[in-house]
Formats: structure tokens, sequence, C-alpha cells
């Protein structure tokens, strides 16, 4: 039995100042037998410590936490790689410390959970008037990689900044089936993991993992908290598509169609299948293209566009969600399906892909935190086109704690208007202020109607 | 006479006055004979559960309410989603007298009060006292009450005295005595202290308590599972405790078809104009149902029944109680007026009582103990449940999955929703069962295929069989 994975999601570290004075002591080098070359120097002085302030809307309030985790600088513009849990969008103040100890400030510049990778870029103005350096590293090909190769981690686990630790490719395609997710969001759909036997603690996260070259072959992102050595990376081959594409346009945008794709591993005889051809879909999302186009759970792919798939290993499930994100959204897809014996295509048009987890806010005033219902989730649990939104937290002694309100809560209405946006509560919310006074709520708790009223 | 004389005089005859009063109180009353007496209105009971690999054993106590050894338990004694062909081996126990107990045999459950009803055999009933048979009195705030409590299984079900006093009567919607302290077994009877039936206590409430724990401390809640200060009142009880149930399976039930009836709270009732009376939220109204026939719509606020203005009560909650217990005490086939408020309009509907569908414990089930799980019919509470209409209904219910069995190493789940077997559509539980049957049956098949429905998510599921 597996144990539960986890992030190994960055921690507070209270005395940062002893940590780095530690850390010249103990630095010397990556490991007995190892004379480090030029490419491995020049990605130590690559890896930097990332400081993090995140405004969290948990409990009725919006909030700061403080974390701390690792990152790479990739380009000589200051863009550092690491993990969409290290940085998220709810940021509100990233500072990088480099090689050298000194620390700037950095912004994000994009973040794609999907594949727990996020962007910075350090403020090179400061850099340039402070006179700072620091090395950029360069990707090397992860689908070179081979198992037993040498690579190192290397990062501030629990805080110790530039720690590096020694291990082996332990498998270059590793699957995770039930994914974990990044503050409720979805990642690991579409690539696999390196796994590696270099010890990743808390605080390697968004650390490169490198040949002995200094090449970065994937960016740390997990590990089994409490086994021996069982360390993730996101490979190269995925993280570079990710970073070129965040620098360009600063977001992912990829293509789905709503299916979720079983292997078809000792199925191959009940469908009368041939070995390695065909994709099972285990589920079809309600409302989805898949669902519209006619799709059904227990259907098999056999080609996309013409071109074959084969989905019998569960490692091989992701690249072909993959090949679907890496469409245009509104693309038209022909899938090639077996049911029942027959043989027929299915015309489905792409549609965005979204996260299930939708905005978050706090109405601190109401002391109500929420977070608008994503489309998935409207999909998921039938609650119509708008979603309404959904209460993630209150404040004891406020208004919506008073009221009733309770985590989970969906709000979907306000005065008797629907909630269709943020946007349109936060209108309400400034109207309240303005002349606070009683508003009535229809929420809906477990599929069932409730009524309150907030009151000043 | 100097004042001391009249003084010792005065207190003299104060003390005969008194002590002759505690005499008299005490013959008129004796307590202990009272207990001795109403002992014979109680019986424990023990059964068993009959489950797909094992039996787990109960014990409930009951209370004697007729001459013929009719016995009722309370709603929460046997467990309303398993069909009562499961409940095995009824046994009733005289307190305190130990042996093999008592043949009974299980009646049902009546659908208003929840009482479970059992009749103890024959050879018993001379020595059973049926609470009936005491007269009946209404306790006042802070009159003493008392009651039988019993010991467990080991101590032959020992009785003992409890002794309380009457703190408060609510209506809930019945009227509900609560005592300072506990005053009976869960299931027995309470008396005032002339041995007049007072009321039967139900299960007791959750405690409130501090627990302290180092320098830790957590609010916790408590509830006595062998002792009961609470009690329906005697009056209410007896009301309707001849409705035996005609058919253990379950007597057809008066329903209407709404699912998720919400009060609506104080400050909302203000909001919306509507606090001179109860009202509640229609959440859902089932498809079909008579009331989606009769025109009540989603998210009606349901005002007033029959012209009568629904009742205000504390905890809100109790309205819900209220209402679901005004259809139960209507006929199927009756006519029932609800006042609705929708938006700005008001409206009447009209609907005809019909009869609920299957319920949990009535649908049909069946164990295959080869494949290792029990596939059980889908219903209607099902389909409320996953939020699809009553004509979407197919498939069946895995019930129950035996650990390592070959299902449970496919994947398979408790819960989850058949709703393929070999790449065929289970359109109804009988197809289910003849699939599985005939697999079962088949003792060259290697494997087979099941595509389930778990949390709005598909799964196929491949069942090697060898």
């Amino acid at each position: 039995m597996c144990k539960k994975i986890r992030f190994p999601f960055f921690m507070q570290v209270p005395n940062v100042s002893i940590v780095l004075v530690v850390f010249g002591l103990v630095w010397s080098g990556p490991g007995a037998g190892f004379a480090a070359n030029r490419g491995f120097k020049k990605l130590h002085g690559a890896v930097v410590r990332i400081d993090v302030r995140e405004a969290t809307f948990e409990r009725g309030a919006k909030r700061t936490i403080r974390g701390v985790g690792s990152g790479v600088v990739m380009s000589k513009d200051g863009h550092v790689l690491t993990n969409a849990h290290v940085v998220s969008p709810q940021a509100e103040e990233i500072s990088v410390t480099l090689a050298n100890l000194e620390r700037v400030d950095a912004v994000l510049i994009g973040w794609d959970h999907w594949t727990d990778l996020a962007l910075l870029r350090i403020d090179m103005d400061e850099v340039r008037r402070r006179g700072l350096s620091f090395s950029t590293a360069r990707f090397g090909d992860s689908n070179q990689l081979a198992p037993g190769q040498t690579v190192f981690a290397v990062g501030t686990p629990n805080g110790l900044t530039r720690t590096v630790t020694k291990g082996i490719i332990s498998n270059t395609k590793r699957y995770f089936a039930g994914s974990d997710r990044i503050r409720g969001h979805e990642t690991g759909y579409f690539n696999t993991w390196l796994q590696t036997d270099a010890a990743i603690n808390p605080g390697n996260s968004g650390g490169p993992l490198v040949t002995e070259n200094g090449r970065v072959v994937g960016i740390n992102t997990r590990s089994y908290l409490g086994a021996n050595n069982l360390g993730f990376a996101v490979p190269s081959s995925t993280a570079h598509h990710v970073m070129q594409a965040l620098m360009e346009v600063g977001e992912i945008v990829r293509s789905h169609i709503g299916i979720r794709p079983g292997p078809l591993q000792d199925l191959e005889a009940f469908f009368d299948l041939e070995i390695n051809h065909g994709m099972l879909i285990n589920s079809v999302d309600p409302g989805s293209p898949a669902a519209e186009g006619g799709l059904r759970a227990g259907d098999i792919v056999l080609a996309i566009d013409g071109r074959n798939v084969d989905g019998r290993f569960p490692e091989q499930l992701p690249p072909i969600l993959n090949r679907i994100a890496n469409q245009p959204v509104g693309a038209t897809l022909t899938l090639s399906v077996k049911r029942d014996g027959e043989l027929f295509s299915v015309i489905v048009i792409t549609e965005r892909l979204e996260s299930r987890v939708g905005e978050k806010w706090a109405f601190e005033d109401w002391g109500l935190s929420v977070e608008k219902v994503s489309r998935h989730m409207a999909r998921e649990q039938k609650l119509g086109s708008s979603g309404g939104v959904m209460v993630v937290g209150t404040q004891p002694a406020f208004p919506a704690a008073e009221a009733g309100l309770r985590r989970g809560d969906i709000i979907t209405k306000v005065n008797r208007e629907t909630v269709a946006s943020l946007d349109q509560l936060r209108g309400i919310y400034s109207g309240y202020r303005e002349a606070p006074g009683n508003i009535l709520l229809e929420v809906m708790r477990y599929h069932q109607v409730s009524y309150y009223v907030l009151k000043p | 006479m100097n004042v001391r004389r009249i003084i010792r005089c005065l207190f003299l005859s104060c003390a005969v006055w008194i002590f002759g009063d505690l005499r008299a109180h005490q013959s008129d009353i004796d307590t202990a004979a009272l207990f001795q007496e109403r002992i014979g209105s109680l019986v424990a009971v023990e059964f068993f559960i009959q489950r797909e690999i094992d039996r787990q054993p109960q014990e409930a106590m009951g209370l004697v309410v007729d001459k013929d050894g009719l016995v009722v338990l309370l709603e929460g004694a046997l467990p309303h989603w398993l069909p009562p062909r499961q409940f095995k081996e009824f046994k009733a126990y005289l307190p305190g007298e130990g042996g093999d107990g008592y043949e009974a045999e299980y009646l049902g459950q009546d659908y208003l009060s929840g009482w479970h009803y059992l009749r103890v055999e024959e050879s018993v009933w001379p020595r059973l006292t049926p609470v009936a048979a005491f007269p009946v009195s209404e306790p006042a705030i802070g009159q003493e009450i008392w009651g039988i409590g019993l010991l467990g299984e080991e101590f032959d079900y020992q009785p003992y005295f409890l002794r309380g006093g009457l703190s408060v009567v609510q209506k809930l919607p019945q009227r509900v005595g609560f005592s300072e302290t506990d005053v009976a077994v869960p299931g027995g009877p309470v008396f005032d202290l002339a041995g007049n039936f007072v009321g039967t206590a139900g299960n007791s409430m959750t405690r409130e308590q501090i627990l302290y724990a180092g320098n830790d401390q957590q609010r916790v809640g408590l509830r006595s599972i062998r002792q009961s200060g609470t009690f329906l009142l005697a009056e209410d009880f007896l009301k309707y405790i001849g409705r035996v149930p005609r058919n253990p399976e379950g007597d057809p039930r008066p329903w209407i078809g709404v699912s998720g009836l919400q009060p609506i709270d104080r400050e909302v009732a203000r909001f919306l104009g509507l606090e001179e009376q109860g009202a509640l939220v229609a959440s859902t109204v089932i498809e079909d149902s008579p009331a989606f026939l009769g025109g009540l719509q989603d998210r009606d606020i349901i005002v007033a029944i029959d012209g009568e203005a629904l009742p205000k009560y504390r905890p809100d909650a109790v309205l819900q109680r209220y209402f679901e217990r005004q259809i139960l005490l209507r006929e199927p086939g009756h006519t029932m007026r609800l006042s609705v408020v929708r938006g700005e309009l008001r409206d009447e509907i009209e609907i005809e009582v019909g009869v609920q569908p299957k319920q949990l414990n009535q649908a049909q089930r069946r164990y295959f103990g080869d494949l290792g799980f029990t596939v059980r019919e889908f219903v209607l509470w099902d389909a409320i449940g996953r939020r699809i209409k009553p004509n979407e209904i197919t498939g069946a219910i895995a019930s129950f999955v035996r650990p390592n069995s070959p299902v449970n190493t496919a994947g398979l789940k408790r819960g989850d929703w058949i709703k393929e077997i070999d790449g065929t559509v289970v359109f109804s539980y009988e197809s289910a069962h003849a699939h599985l049957e005939d697999i079962e049956a088949d003792e060259s098949r290697e494997d087979f295929v099941l595509l389930i429905s778990r949390n709005n998510e598909t799964s196929v599921l491949r069942v090697k069989l060898r």
C-alpha cells in the first residue's frame, strides 16, 4: 500500500541568518569522487532560494502566509523557474536570494498548476543598480535519462539554502493515478515524473534536478513524506515547453474535451482489440464537449485525427491528454471510436481547459471568504450555468457566520438576483459598505435551498 | 404560660405535624411497591442483524403496551436501511430474570411514530404489565418523576430505580419532557410519585461538556446510552400506539414528493414579511410526484396547510418534522392544500397525497458470494442523492463488497453504481441480477467487466475470477 504522497510545501524558517551561515561552512561539493565541473559550478550559481508572502482567503478574511522554496535562474533576463505550489498568483511579495546571498525582489510571470510550474522574473533594474550578478542554468534532455544515472537535487530543503543531494534516476516515467492538488487546483494530468532517490525534502520544491554536468533535467516537485528517498521531479521536456509559453504569453492555454482515460491493460480481449492500440474512456465529464459529441464511458478511442493512440499502460495516458491539450481551443477533432464491436467516428470540438477551482475573495466586513464556482464544478454538481459562489470560510461573530453560513455553502442568489460573477458580488458588497442594510442570500447546502439574512 | 413554653409547644406541634405528614406521605406512596409492579412493563430485547458474512448482535429496551405481549422499541433500535428479513431471532428478557428469554416476532415499524413493534410469545403474557394499564398523568414543572434503569446483559438486565424532576416541556412537535437527571432506560416508561404513567423515555440528549487534556481543552458532546432524561409525554405516546404495522416490510406510506424541506429562520421570515407563521422552502420537487403534478415548484415557500398557517417552532428545524407528520397523518388519495409564496406571488396548490415509492429497506438485493458483493435495486432515494431524475433511473447499487473478494480486488467499493455488466447496459435490478447469476454459474468464466459510477466519475473494472 502506497503512503499518501505529499508536496513538500514550503515552510516557514524562523531564523534564516543562521541557516545561511551554516551553509557557508558545509558547502564543499556534491560528493566524494565527484569533481565539480564547470557546468555544475555554473548551475550552482543559478540556484536560488525563494521567500514568498502570499494572500489567503480561507476564514472569512484576507490573511498573509509566508513560505520558502527553491528555484533556478534560466535566463540572463532573470527568469526563475520554480513550482506552482511555491509561488501562486496570490503571491503579494516574492523575494529571491541569489547564490551570492544577495536578496532581490521578483514578480510572477506565469503559473501553470497543471504541471506544477511557475515562472518568476527577478527585478533586473535592482540587479543592475546594485551591480549584482548570477549564473543561468541550461536544460538537459530528460528523454535521454536512463534508470541508474547519477543526478543531483539542489535547493533549500527545510530552509537550508542551496543544499545538494546526490542520487540516481529511479524511474523515468513515474505515473500517479490520483494526482494531488495544489490548493485544490488539479495537477499532473499531462506529464509523468522523474523519480529519484536524491533526497528531496520540504523546501526543495522548485529547485533543479541536474546531471553531473549541471544540466537541468527536472524541477523537483514532490516526495513521499516519511519514506526513504522517493522523490519526484517534473521532467525538463515538460518544464522547457511550459517555461517558453509562460515567457511568451504568461499563461498556458490548453484544450480539453472532458474525458478521463483509463489503462487498457488486460482489457484488450474483452474489447477485442489489438495489443498497443486504443485508449479506454473511463469517464466523460457531464456537459463537456466529449459528452456533447456523444462519447460514453467504456468507449475505446482508436485514433485521434487519424493518428493511432496507445493507452495500454497508465504512463501512456498523460501524453495522449497532452496531445489533446496542445490542440487550439475550438479545434475540431475526429475520434475513431469502438463501442460494442462497432467502429464509428465522433466529432468533438475542444474547449479551453479550466481549473475546477475558481477565483477566491474575502468580503471582510461580512467575515465571508468565497470562491467562484467554476464551470467544471457547476456541471459536476448540476448547479446550472451561473454556478454562484462557494463559501470557503467565515469569521466567527461576523455577519456571515451570525446569519448561519457555513463552509461549502453555495450562494446562488443575493437579494433575489442570480449571482453570476464575483464582480457582481463585489458590487453588492460596495453598496453594503456605503449603506449597510440587510441582504437576503439564497444558498444551496447539500443541494437543499436555504435562505439567510446578512445583517450589519 | 411564659414565652419559652409557648415556643416549645409550637415547635413540638410543628414537629408532630411535619413528621405525621411525612409518614402519611410515605404510607400513601410505597415507591418500592410501585417500582416492583411497573418492572413488568419493560423487557430487554436481543436480536441479530444478519449481514452478508457475519451477524451483529443488538439489544434494545421494549415497552409493553398491551396484555397480548405487544412491545414497542424506539425508532433507532433497528437500522432503517436494512430489510426486516435481516433482523433475526428476536428474544425478550424479563428484567433481572436471566435464562434463555422468550421468543418474539417482529411486526414492523409504524411510519408515523417510528416505533418498531414486536409480539412476544404467549407464555410470558401473564407476567407482563402493559404500561397502558396505569393511570396517565401530565407532570408539572418541578414535579418529581421516576423510572426504571436496566443494567446490561451480564447483569441479566437487572432493574434499578432512577429519579429526577421535570425541568421543561418542549413541543418538538410532539410534547417532550426534559428531566434534570436521567430518569429511565431509553425506551422505558416514566412515572410520577403516585405511579401514574407520564411518558416514555427516548434517547438521551447530547450534553455539551468541556474536556480538559493537559493544557488543551475541547468542547465535546456526551450522550448516555443506558439512561435518558428525555421522554415523550404519555398522552402523545398513547395517541398513536395502536398503529400496529400490518406488514413487516412496510405499510403504504403517504407521500407528496418533496425533498430538502428547509425551515426559514426568523430573520429571513422578517425580511420576507412572513414572521406571523412558520415557513418552509421546498428545495426540490421530484418530477412526476404528487407535489409536482399539483403544481408545486422548486424553491416554493410553504406557509400553510389546508388554510391553516404553519406554526412557529424553536428550533426552526422542528417545523420540518411537523410538516412531514402532517403528510403522514393523511391517507393516500386524500387532498392536501398548500399555500405557497413564489417570489412576489402567493398561490394555492392542491396535492393528491400519493404512496411513497420503494424505500431503501424495501429494495431488492442479493448477495453473490462467489463474486463477493451484494447488488441492490436502485431506488428513488439513490436518484435524489445522485441528482438524477426519476426517469433516468437505471442500474443497480453495490451495497456490500467483501474484503479481498474478486470485485474488491478489481476496485469495486460499497455504494458504487453499476451501470454496465460485460458491456451490457443494466436497465434494472432484475437485469443485473440475471447477468450476475449467469456469471456466477459459469465455472469456465475467467473474468467479467463492470462499468461503475462513483462521485460522478465512471470507471471500467475488470474482475478476475480465477
